[in-house]
């Protein structure tokens, strides 16, 4: 069993930076969990890269803008997802591997990919605002109060969505179950 | 607490960082079948959309974001040739982070082979701009303001030369004196190593840039970034200003007081400086306020560089030891700059030169017609300079100024005087 408890927290408080040089800060203790983050939706290294090499680039320009914010990383997540919906959306044609086996052991890479791939056509199957809120806090290993200020609302919102999303899932996974 | 109750506030058990008062749910959980069986297959379907598989970025995703970072500061703007080598991230074949702890470094390497390359160097002559008023001093960045041309030759040798030249000003060092000509008639004098020159002197020592640089780094006093691409290596700096600025006058008001952006560009085999940019960083941008045109090496210079003809009756600046004394001092900036402002609204030449430390009343001195003072501030310092500033609103031939008048006493004499800002 996964401890979900036990997932990296919210390190600090962090300033939407200024310089070059805080930029140099942020994307060293950012840049792991972005990635990881992009990677589980596009689960192509070098797309979640480039995402996340877009969205630190856009929070440079825009940085002045978002001066006030008081803690950038939030704000981070919520652009890799934006900008990770556009890339799939760009995405034609790509083919979705058969679902595996419920519960399976995951051996290799390729099954990790697979696997994430039937994670995220199970996500894709719940209202979006609840994909949303499971996705920052499970992939994005957020706690709920940084989620809440990543998708712009409560955390009893965040809550009362993840609580749902995940009754959501459950209840497919029986369906999915019964079908077999 | 009901079933119902508890298995609403499940959730609570999946943050990161759980609330405290968690005791009354684990006791119901404990004592609750029902409930227990409901959080075990919460935690069973959370569990089954872990992600497997924790990816790590790509050794260089860092440094490709970086390039783009700076790609990004540097435009807008003329630097074509930046933006090319940084477009191109991928061709960047060397990236060298300074302050290798161990081992040499790539960057001390090309270093030292930039210091023995750049020995045999018999002369320089830049051709640059700068954004900057003609007739002010050398540092003065005015980023609104025309490009205003500068050039600096230097004979190297045993007995270094050199010349720096503006329109409204020209400073030579003959090997064992230096002038300087603020046009049209006051000079400046001063020995080898004047303080006139102020960061043009980093350029002057053309053969020591990279080294100097890389040296400023390992202080902290700014940071620096190595790349080679096609032939070429791009340093890059990073400098944030100096001094103390509670009060921000001088912030990004002068080269060494501004927050900017070096790029130098060497020429891989020769290992000579090809160019040089500086862009001031604003809270607008970043803006274009300093460029190297062209540089040639190792022309012959014509010794006449290195004087300069001096016009008739011109007025020199004297130490303030050499200053007359003729009337009670003043003994604060403040009253410094209300002598100064007093004299000239007097035509008082003799109480101007106890505050203006020239041998002569400027020439400009009878151009003031009328002139009172509104007000005055109070004073303040601002960035490194050893001075005071002294706000003050005057009216002089009928229109209305304010600003901020520069006065200093760290003269052995420890005597005000007016040192700029009118």
């Amino acid at each position: 069993m996964v401890g979900i408890g036990g997932a990296a927290p919210e390190r600090g408080v962090l300033l939407w930076p200024q310089s070059v040089a805080d930029f140099d800060a942020l994307i060293e203790t950012t840049q792991q969990r972005l990635i990881q983050f992009a990677f589980c939706r596009l689960r192509s290294l070098a797309d979640a890269e480039d995402v996340v090499q877009d969205v630190f680039v856009q929070a440079y320009r825009d940085r002045e803008r978002h001066r006030d914010v008081d803690n950038v990383v939030p704000f981070l997540f919520r652009m890799v997802a934006n900008r990770s919906t556009d890339v799939l959306r760009q995405r034609v044609g790509h083919a979705l591997a058969s679902p595996p086996a419920v519960g399976c052991a995951v051996a290799s890479p390729a099954d990790a990919a697979d696997r994430q791939q039937w994670i995220e056509t199970l996500l894709a199957r719940l209202p979006a605002r609840q994909a949303a809120v499971i996705r920052l806090r499970i992939y994005g290993e957020l706690p709920f109060d940084a989620v809440a200020r990543s998708v712009g609302c409560s955390v009893p919102t965040v809550k009362s969505r993840f609580r749902y999303g995940i009754q959501k899932i459950r209840k497919l996974l029986d369906r999915e179950a019964g079908a077999r | 607490m009901t079933c119902r109750e508890i298995q609403k506030r499940l959730v609570d058990l999946f943050d990161c960082e759980p609330p405290q008062k968690l005791g009354e749910i684990e006791a119901h959980l404990a004592a609750c079948d029902r409930c227990a069986r409901e959080y075990a297959a919460v935690q069973a379907a959370v569990g089954l959309i872990q992600p497997q598989l924790r990816v790590q970025p790509s050794p260089d995703f860092k440094e490709r974001v970086m390039n783009e970072l700076m790609q990004v500061k540097l435009s807008p703007n003329p630097w074509r040739w930046v933006l090319r080598l940084a477009v191109a991230g991928a061709a960047i074949v060397l990236v060298i982070l300074l302050f290798a702890q161990s081992g040499q470094s790539p960057a001390l390497n090309l270093m030292a082979q930039s210091a023995q390359a750049m020995s045999n160097l018999q002369s320089v002559h830049i051709t640059a701009r700068m954004r900057t008023e003609p007739n002010d001093n050398f540092e003065l960045i005015v980023p609104q303001a025309d490009w205003v041309p500068l050039e600096i030759w230097k004979q190297f040798g045993d007995t270094p030369k050199w010349r720096v030249e503006k329109p409204g000003r020209v400073a030579v060092m003959n090997g064992a004196s230096s002038l300087m000509l603020l046009r049209p008639n006051q000079v400046v004098e001063g020995g080898t190593n004047p303080g006139f020159l102020d960061w043009v002197n980093a350029l002057l020592d053309t053969d020591k840039i990279m080294d100097n640089e890389l040296v400023s780094a390992r202080a902290q006093l700014s940071s620096a970034r190595l790349a080679e691409q096609n032939g070429h290596y791009v340093l890059t700096v990073q400098r944030v200003a100096q001094g103390d600025f509670r009060n921000d006058w001088l912030l990004n008001k002068t080269v060494s007081t501004s927050n900017h952006t070096r790029v130098y560009r060497f020429d891989a085999a020769s290992k000579r400086l090809e160019s040089m940019q500086i862009a001031l960083n604003t809270k607008a941008g970043d803006v274009p306020v300093f460029e190297i045109t062209h540089i040639a090496y190792n022309e012959s210079l014509d010794p006449k560089l290195f004087t300069i003809d001096l016009p008739p009756n011109v007025i020199r600046s004297l130490p303030a030891e050499q200053m007359p004394t003729t009337r009670a001092l003043p003994q604060s900036p403040k009253e410094a700059a209300a002598m100064f402002f007093d004299a000239l609204s007097r035509q008082d030449a003799d109480e101007l030169l106890t505050v203006y430390a020239t041998s002569a009343a400027p020439s400009w001195l009878k151009r003031i017609t009328s002139l009172n003072v509104v007000s005055l501030g109070e004073p303040f310092q601002s960035g490194q300079y050893p001075g005071w500033f002294v706000p003050y609103e005057i009216t002089m031939n009928g229109e209305t100024r304010k600003h901020n008048l520069a006065v200093r006493n760290d003269n052995p004499a420890h005597r005000w005087v007016f040192d700029g800002g009118f």
